[in-house]
């Protein structure tokens, strides 16, 4: 059971593209779980294809909580995995308490959590480098030596030019070019997920703490 | 994590799972939980978050090694003869004057650590030593002053691993809101950590009364010391009567400082002596009139209340060498003799703290009245 992350800014598309690899995934329908601060945590069953759509029509309003999304992978990999979509890091909390509550969780998942995956947006890499907490969230990653996948999303705002242009200046980093929109580049992402899922390579076994 | 628990069968499957680090918890825990009140900014949080992780799988390395590690100190001191490097390590607090009382209590505690040291070499059980002290005694006795050379011999000891000295008031400890304090507190001991948190004039701390944040800084300052009681040493240094009171507000905090030293007042010849250090230090020489002076007015200071030792001695001496300035810019070509030479008139008249000492004069002129 592999506890997977999709963490980032907010308005990157973590939310649609976690969507687009439970779809991937092969489920038609996902058990969500907004943790919201009241008790009990809100429990929906959603269509994937359904919220797929509404969050490309804008129909959705924007989701400020952290939803727990469970992916059952294939049955040889003996094992599901959960994936939580996270809210967006910011540094402004125009939203207040309850927000800021939200992001600490957020926080509190990526200290526990066996795979992030970074996601930012393509189309704002015209600096040619990551932002400040971008940097942070990357670096953070690389100190608790998780797997760690940089997907640049909105792949299709940019040209072909620019995308090899941000590609040779981040290939540090080796970012994931994907559109969650219009379904481009997710399959490398479904392919790290059951691998990390398979081998849980994110720290030595004698390290892994308690066998559960 | 009440959502895995939801969501999944209950059956047990053994696979080798990384849920949460064992060590570290209460570090990132506490990170966030400022991050989620609205104490550090995301940024910070995730910088502090970094460093914390950084900081376990260096010690995750080193882990193996380190129970030689710590032992290491000890056995490299007792290759050389103790007897020499405790000429060497004791040397600058020797030279202090006077406190005779307090140079045998240091040296008490060397010899008992050096036994350790030899004890555990030969293979014997090791008491595990407290090391926080009570510095009590009346203003200017050098509470702060042995407190600093304390650092390096502890140090050279073994038992600290830094030997820094961190100076705290009450203004350092206590905070302005609810919970500020704690914080404020650990960050201090955080920061002591390897080396010496000096708490100067602790009875203050606990000064405000009942509702004061101050009792807040003793509990964390107590609890800290629990935690980390190697690697740190606290001391609490105050005037003696305050310190009484402040030790029996709390009882556990006398018996979690076993060490008790006391500062007893300087002699008017180890007064003397002190001027005449200072004096010499600032490369300047007493006439003959003017040691006699010095003396006069050292009788007349030492009945006060308020007379602080050594630095009582030093306000007169400062206050000498701008009244010798005075005296020189007068003349027309002064020599260097006479640049460095301190005469009785200026040591004569009152010393610094003026604005009392007519307060008091006037009334002892109402009393004659």
């Amino acid at each position: 059971m592999n506890h997977c992350l999709v963490i980032g800014q907010h308005n990157v598309g973590k939310t649609l593209l976690s969507f687009r690899l439970a779809q991937l995934c092969g489920m038609k329908s996902v058990f969500v779980l907004r943790e919201l601060d009241s008790d009990p945590h809100l429990q929906q069953v959603i269509g994937v294809n359904e919220a797929i759509h509404s969050i490309i029509d804008g129909t959705n309003p924007r989701i400020v909580d952290v939803q727990t999304i469970g992916i059952g992978m294939s049955q040889e990999m003996g094992q599901p995995a959960i994936l939580y979509d996270s809210v967006g890091l910011s540094e402004k909390f125009d939203d207040g308490l309850y927000r800021r509550r939200q992001m600490a969780r957020t926080l509190d998942l990526f200290v526990s959590c066996d795979l992030v995956l970074h996601v930012v947006d393509a189309s704002t890499l015209v600096t040619e480098k990551l932002s400040l907490i971008d940097t942070q969230i990357k670096s953070f990653a690389r100190a608790r030596r998780v797997p760690y996948v940089l997907v640049a999303n909105k792949a299709d705002l940019l040209s072909m030019r620019r995308q090899h242009r941000s590609h040779l200046t981040l290939r540090q980093d080796k970012p994931l070019f994907v559109s969650a929109k219009m379904d481009q580049g997710l399959t490398p992402l479904k392919h790290v997920l059951e691998r990390t899922n398979m081998v849980n390579y994110s720290y030595p076994f004698w390290m892994r703490g308690v066998l559960n | 994590m009440c959502a895995y628990t939801t969501i999944t069968p209950v059956k047990r499957v053994i696979t080798l799972q990384w849920r949460r680090s064992p060590f570290d918890v209460t570090k990132t825990e506490t990170i966030i939980d400022g991050f989620s009140r609205g104490k550090l900014s995301l940024s910070t949080s995730l910088e502090q978050l970094r460093q914390v992780y950084e900081g376990r799988f260096q010690r995750t390395i080193q882990n193996p090694a380190s129970v030689v590690e710590t032992l290491e100190p000890m056995s490299k001191m007792n290759t050389v003869d103790p007897v020499l490097t405790k000429q060497q390590l004791l040397a600058p607090l020797h030279d202090l004057i006077g406190l005779s009382g307090v140079k045998q209590s240091i040296d008490e505690l060397y010899a008992y650590l050096a036994v350790q040291s030899l004890r555990s070499q030969a293979g014997l059980k090791l008491n595990k030593t407290v090391l926080h002290m009570i510095f009590s005694g009346r203003p200017g006795t050098g509470k702060t002053t042995v407190a600093r050379l304390l650092g390096p011999i502890l140090r050279s000891l073994g038992i600290l691993s830094e030997g820094h000295v961190i100076e705290v008031e009450r203004a350092d400890l206590v905070g302005e809101y609810i919970g500020h304090t704690a914080q404020k507190t650990r960050a201090l001991l955080e920061r002591a950590m390897g080396g010496i948190l000096f708490v100067d004039e602790a009875y203050a701390i606990a000064r405000g009364g009942e509702k004061d944040f101050g009792r807040e800084a003793i509990d964390t300052l107590v609890k800290g010391m629990e935690d980390r009681n190697h690697d740190l040493v606290v001391i609490l240094a105050g005037y003696e009567r305050e310190m009484k009171y402040f030790l029996s507000l709390n009882p556990g905090l006398s018996s979690r400082f076993p060490l008790h030293v006391f500062f007893p007042d300087y002699s008017e010849h180890e007064l003397l002596q002190i001027a005449a250090v200072m004096v010499r230090e600032r490369q300047y020489h007493l006439a003959p009139d003017a040691t006699l002076s010095l003396r006069q007015q050292l009788r007349r200071e030492q009945v006060r209340e308020d007379f602080s030792n050594a630095r009582t001695v030093r306000n007169i001496v400062e206050r000498a060498v701008r009244r010798q300035a005075v005296r020189v810019m007068e003349q027309s070509e002064p020599t260097r003799r006479e640049l460095m030479t301190l005469v009785a008139a200026d040591f004569r008249g009152e010393t610094d703290h003026e604005s009392l000492f007519g307060d008091r004069s006037a009334q002892c002129w109402e009393d004659f009245a």
